[in-house]
């Protein structure tokens, strides 16, 4: 018998505001710690607590520097997040394919 | 979950939109290749011999065919380089860059046409593939590139990828060596179109590849009357492409 599709979910990327994380850094090659606050709608605090979180499993790697005068952080995708986002990607869609298919 | 999904595809879409960048290499090659057009005032004597340079647009029956030559090749170089900061500034300005790693790499395999055409010309002689059976070499070049291609989209390993990227487009170039130059924009373009995930990218990308065969099918292999338009028409067509797309670029935002 096939593996139900949420055995497939991993708790650290399943989380909303770390899934959106790895979905806009996967579209680029770095993204920059104000965009994703912005664009997440996440406190400055929320946002590092994931990042921490996702950098800790190895999913994403932070990068410091400046611009001009001003601190800069950014947030680029590992490989071993990108193998996780479309994991965690097909295993979403398989759940609600099976929901569908369920459904009288 | 239908509901997460969506805002996921949303974020994707909001992302991708947000690190465009595209305006600017198409604007860029499209100034440079209509000031090019003096370039292309018709030598009073016989045409020039083949050099590496032929390859990258330096038509043997201009004035001046090596200034042609170097001129499309700095165009090249600085154009790829400014591409690349281009870039990043707009990335460090709204907080999120598209790589341009591979942008640069497709570049260099179109720039790397003159050193791998000096090997053509002394394996294949007669200095155009194509010069017995015309269109041979256009259409292996475009063989070897489609299986380059291929290669990339499957994460082939790096070397044979990139071995068949710099033999069929220098094939290519060795062949159409009157749009050698566009036709190293071109792979350039179509690299960064694929990062970029443009529907409106893609599509002036495509429009720019069909307006360079439709230029390549209408560049005599010698001008019956040579005069700049008429040698320096090879670049309008390409060059129109480069310029209207980057202004509906700038104007869609």
């Amino acid at each position: 018998m096939a593996e139900h599709p949420t055995a497939s979910l991993d708790d650290v990327v399943h989380q909303r505001h770390r899934l959106g994380i790895l979905t806009v850094a996967a579209e680029a090659k770095r993204v920059e710690f104000g965009y994703l606050r912005s664009t997440l709608e996440l406190t400055a605090g929320n946002l590092s607590r994931h990042i921490a979180v996702l950098e800790e499993a190895g999913l994403v790697a932070v990068e410091k520097g400046y611009d001009g005068k001003r601190p800069r952080t950014w947030v680029g995708v590992t490989a071993a997040g990108r193998a996780a986002l479309a994991a965690e990607m097909a295993a979403l869609r398989a759940l609600v394919e099976r929901h569908v298919a369920s459904q009288p | 979950m239908a509901d997460l999904l969506g805002d996921l595809a949303e974020l994707r879409r909001r992302a991708r939109e947000d690190r465009h960048a595209y305006p600017f290499p198409l604007l860029f090659f499209g100034v440079a290749s209509f000031l090019a057009v003096p370039l292309y005032a018709p030598s009073p004597g016989a045409a020039a011999a083949w050099s590496p340079l032929t390859v990258l647009g330096a038509h043997p029956e201009v004035r001046h065919p090596t200034l042609l030559g170097l001129y499309w090749l700095v165009v090249l170089v600085v154009g790829g380089l400014a591409t690349a900061w281009w870039y990043r500034r707009r990335g460090a300005r709204v907080g999120i860059e598209t790589s341009t790693a591979g942008y640069l790499g497709a570049l260099a395999i179109g720039l790397s046409a003159p050193v791998v055409g000096v090997v053509l010309a002394v394996v294949l002689p007669g200095h155009r593939v194509g010069a017995s059976w015309p269109w041979s070499g256009t259409a292996i070049g475009l063989i070897v590139l489609a299986v380059a291609t291929v290669l990339w989209r499957r994460r082939a390993p790096l070397v044979p990828t990139a071995a068949a990227a710099v033999l069929g487009t220098a094939v290519l170039q060795y062949d159409q060596g009157p749009i050698g130059q566009f036709i190293a924009i071109g792979l350039g373009l179509v690299v960064l179109a694929a990062v970029e995930r443009s529907t409106r990218f893609t599509t002036i990308t495509a429009g720019y590849l069909v307006a360079l065969c439709v230029s390549a099918g209408f560049t005599p292999p010698a001008a019956v009357d040579p005069g700049t338009w008429s040698l320096g028409s090879v670049v309008v067509l390409p060059g129109l492409v480069l310029l209207v797309g980057g202004v509906v670029g700038l104007r869609r935002g």
